[in-house]
């Protein structure tokens, strides 16, 4: 058994030939990018409110370096209405995804497909990272292939690769952080611990739970160096500069736009609530609920089989990892428990247990984009459950290639079901009005008649930002121009020939009685359901 | 009448939790302090003090752990045929222990087979010891159909109006439903409901099914008992993580009447965490002293808020 646990526990023992390791991860990363870049453009089939705020900004940083706003290289975005002339928001975005779809739209024209690359090229290194990482954990070739592609098979990886949101930004900084950490824990070279917590000082500004989650992988780097005998107060040093260095841009912009922290907190209620500083009765409450929603976060049918409560984070016919991952992470994180006494292990198991750390702390529960930073985590314990359960004779062993072969088999489902039902389910939920239809016809109006402005219903979510977004990839700014929410003010001075369009919801009939107004269209969905009307002002 | 069902109640769980305890741990302080977690926990004040006769499943699941402490101690396959008959009469109890019963008895005979008694005529015998009483309910059922049909819709398992039980099966076990079961049986080892805020069907406390202390002193008896794995402990495991079967065929989150089977478990449990935190015998004995002072203490408070400020006046 000592014999055994030795040879599995010390994988530079093993040789492995460069081709065939390269090999291996270029097929993997084929793979993974067949998965996250088929049919990217109408898989979903909507782009989301969040997705335009990224594609609309990162246009405008691809074209002049600077933010909607004017500001140049943001550090944050504040996301103020691209309608509303001086609009004061208290919304802050993180960075990293804007900059990466800007980089993107430097050589791509906007679009549903265009703004949704950088995500699913991130999908990508995340699993050539994982492979990278994996191949220093385990011998051979075998287990860091089957690591990577039980990241591969992931749903919520794949679903989350998809669309043009930072939830699965974080993930690649988490990767990156723990590959160089292996590596100083392995060869104690310290420029790589510092590149470690360097990287998880960039991957702060990567998503928003990443301001819980970096801090802690941070306290993990220490932890590792606590545990490592040598130079320990030089290693510490050096993980603290690494991560401190990235922290100075966010004090820069504190600074410079102190109402940025205030703001932000103030968006997310469970804060609120912590902060308040209840009695003890009330904190009692709190910290219960907590628990109870820490404890709902490792719900198996939560993980397994339904996945997130909201349609734009899961299918619901899926979990966030497929059934059989189920007993590679039980196997798993036994075998890492036995394991605890190594660095390594130790850190993998307690970063798996601390993944919902941050959506715990805001009170949300099945929350799974503030719960990505499970995954890179998952797909390495149960690769430990793999090695466990292979390692094993008879049954377990049995069961193990039985499991692991039903992966394929359950994914091809999941994603047949992705790829054709999905997108007609979440039709109504990622762009309930259906602005691409809505753009296409007033584009095609105003050539036969010129509008001479475009009024928005103010009922509509994300109206600005889902027009600006249609208009710049239809090359209409002309049109934006144009176009202005619909109030008395904008009603009463609407010349004849002005186009107002309306949310299935408003009152048009009202409207149409009281004002000169004539119905030019209703614009349906797939299912035929109405998802906006537009009216034209008479004279 | 229902306080002297409470009283009897009481009395036998409190005296069977102490021959539990002493056997299993040794001493009589040991079984002193599993009567006294016992009946301090929050979940059996309350249903002591509202409706005693929903803890009738406790005396059964005590009744079977008794049956199986003994077991253990004598390698006697005469007493798990015993298990079965109390098992069998106590399916009758309560709605809860009609699933759980049968669950118990393959318990019983797995244990039967992992103490090396293998041969066919103990299992059989514990068998046909719980079919025996437990046959009367059958024979019910069949004489008066609308009385499981009736059962069925009441707690809306499936539309037995329209549906055979075979159907009704089927059209219990669809994909949603699974998944909801699941997260259901999930949601009832949650730590806030067992040890903190409490259940649904209990108001105004702020304690949970059981004793604050568990949070820590069951999860540590969980894993201590499952690294032991003693026939006791094996039992206890099981009846811990089977207790909420019953509760999850309704589509309700967090009722503990339907579980309050889970107090005789987790007080064994928790005596098992408190040991094993120290290792001389002393200091485990204190340790399973201070854990049932707590509860006890916890007991007291949650039994005088609830008769002297709630609304249960």
């Amino acid at each position: 058994m000592a014999r055994r646990k030795t040879a599995l526990s010390d994988p530079l023992e093993v040789r492995k030939a460069p081709w065939v390791v390269w090999g291996i991860g270029a097929t993997l990363a084929a793979i993974a990018a067949v998965l996250h870049f088929y049919s990217l453009s109408s898989v979903p089939r909507h782009v989301h409110g969040d997705e335009v705020h990224f594609g609309v900004q990162a246009y405008s940083l691809a074209a002049t370096g600077r933010d909607l706003n004017g500001t140049f290289l943001p550090v944050f975005f504040n996301l103020r209405d691209p309608l509303i002339q001086n609009h004061n928001s208290t919304i802050w975005f993180q960075p990293a995804l804007f900059y990466a779809v800007a980089a993107v739209l430097t050589i791509a024209d906007i679009s549903e497909s265009s703004i949704r690359v950088a995500p699913a090229l991130i999908g990508v290194l995340d699993i050539v990272l994982l492979y990278a990482l994996a191949l220093r954990l385990f011998p051979g070739t075998r287990l860091p292939a089957i690591a990577a592609l039980l990241l591969t098979l992931t749903p919520a990886h794949v679903i989350f690769s998809r669309v043009a949101a930072d939830y699965i930004c974080s993930v690649p900084f988490v990767i990156g952080w723990l590959l160089l950490l292996v590596g100083w824990i392995r060869r104690g070279d310290t420029f790589r611990l510092f590149a470690a917590s360097l990287i998880l000082g960039f991957g702060f500004y990567s998503y928003i739970a990443a301001w819980f989650m970096m801090p802690a992988y941070f306290g993990l780097t220490l932890f590792a160096v606590w545990r490592t005998p040598q130079r320990r107060s030089v290693s510490a040093l050096a993980a603290c500069a690494g991560f401190a260095l990235p922290m100075l841009l966010f004090l820069c912009w504190l600074w410079q736009y102190p109402t940025m922290l205030p703001d932000t907190l103030a968006r997310y209620h469970g804060l609120d609530e912590l902060a308040a500083a209840p009695s003890s009765e009330g904190l009692f409450r709190s910290a219960s609920s907590r628990v109870s929603v820490y404890w709902d976060y490792f719900n198996p049918s939560y993980l397994f089989l339904s996945g997130g409560t909201n349609l734009l984070d899961s299918t619901r016919r899926v979990g966030l990892f497929l059934v059989p991952a189920a007993l590679f992470l039980i196997a798993g994180v036994a075998h890492l428990w036995r394991l605890r006494d190594k660095t390594i292990e130790s850190l993998l198991l307690i970063g798996f247990f601390l993944a919902p750390v941050a959506a715990t702390v805001i009170n949300e529960r099945f929350c799974s984009d503030r719960e990505l930073f499970l995954l890179p985590f998952a797909a390495l314990v149960a690769t430990y459950g793999v090695q466990a359960l292979s390692a094993r004779a008879g049954v377990a062993k049995r069961v193990a290639m039985v499991a692991l072969l039903a992966m394929p088999i359950q994914f091809t489902i999941f994603y047949g079901d992705y790829i054709i039902d999905y997108p007609v389910r979440t039709e109504g939920i990622f762009d309930p009005f259906d602005f691409r239809q809505i753009a296409t016809y007033v584009a095609a109006a105003d050539a036969e008649t010129s509008a001479p402005a475009v009024l928005l219903s103010k009922s509509m979510p994300y109206a600005g930002y889902r027009w600006k977004f249609q208009m710049l990839k239809i090359g209409r700014d002309d049109l934006f121009a144009r176009t202005r929410y619909a109030d008395e003010a904008t009603l009463a001075a609407a010349s004849p020939g002005s186009l107002l369009i309306m949310a299935p919801t408003d009152d048009v009939a009202s409207m149409l009685t009281s004002r000169k107004l004539k119905v030019e269209t209703e614009i349906l969905d797939s299912a035929g359901t109405k998802s906006a009307v537009i009216l034209r002002v008479v004279s | 009448v229902t306080t002297a069902l409470a009283i009897a109640i009481n009395v036998f769980n409190g005296q069977a939790a102490f021959v539990i305890g002493r056997r299993a741990f040794g001493t009589a302080s040991a079984g002193v302090a599993a009567a006294t977690l016992l009946l301090s926990a929050p979940a059996h004040i309350f249903y002591s003090l509202t409706n005693p006769w929903s803890l009738v499943p406790i005396t059964v699941a005590l009744a079977w752990l008794w049956c199986v402490a003994e077991f253990e101690r004598r390698n006697d396959a005469r007493i798990m045929i015993l298990a079965g008959g109390v098992l069998g009469i106590g399916s009758h109890s309560h709605l809860s222990a009609i699933v759980l019963t049968p669950v118990y008895l393959l318990v019983s005979l797995w244990l039967l087979v992992r103490a090396g008694q293998r041969g066919a005529r103990p299992a059989l015998g514990a068998v046909l010891a719980f079919l025996l009483p437990a046959s009367i309910g059958l024979v019910r059922v069949m004489l008066e159909p609308s009385l499981y049909s009736s059962l069925i819709q009441q707690y809306r398992l499936y539309d037995a109006a329209t549906l055979s039980p075979l159907q009704g099966a089927k059209d219990f076990l669809n994909y949603n439903n699974v998944q909801q079961r699941v997260s259901l049986y999930w949601g009832y080892f949650d730590p806030a409901y067992l040890f903190l805020t409490g259940p649904a069907d209990i108001p105004g406390g702020t304690g949970g099914v059981l004793w604050f202390a568990g949070i820590l002193a069951v999860p540590l008896g969980l894993f201590w008992a499952a690294r032991r794995r003693s026939c006791f402990d094996c039992a206890v495991i099981a009846g811990f993580v089977t207790a909420p079967l019953a509760a999850i065929l309704v589509d309700e989150a967090h009722i503990a009447r339907r579980e309050l089977v889970v107090i005789p478990f987790a007080t064994f449990l928790a005596m098992a965490g408190a040991a094993a935190v120290s290792r001389t015998e002393v200091r485990r004995r204190l340790a399973i002293i201070i854990l049932a002072i707590f509860a006890l203490s916890q007991g007291a408070a949650t039994a005088s808020q609830w008769l002297n400020e709630s609304p249960l006046q």
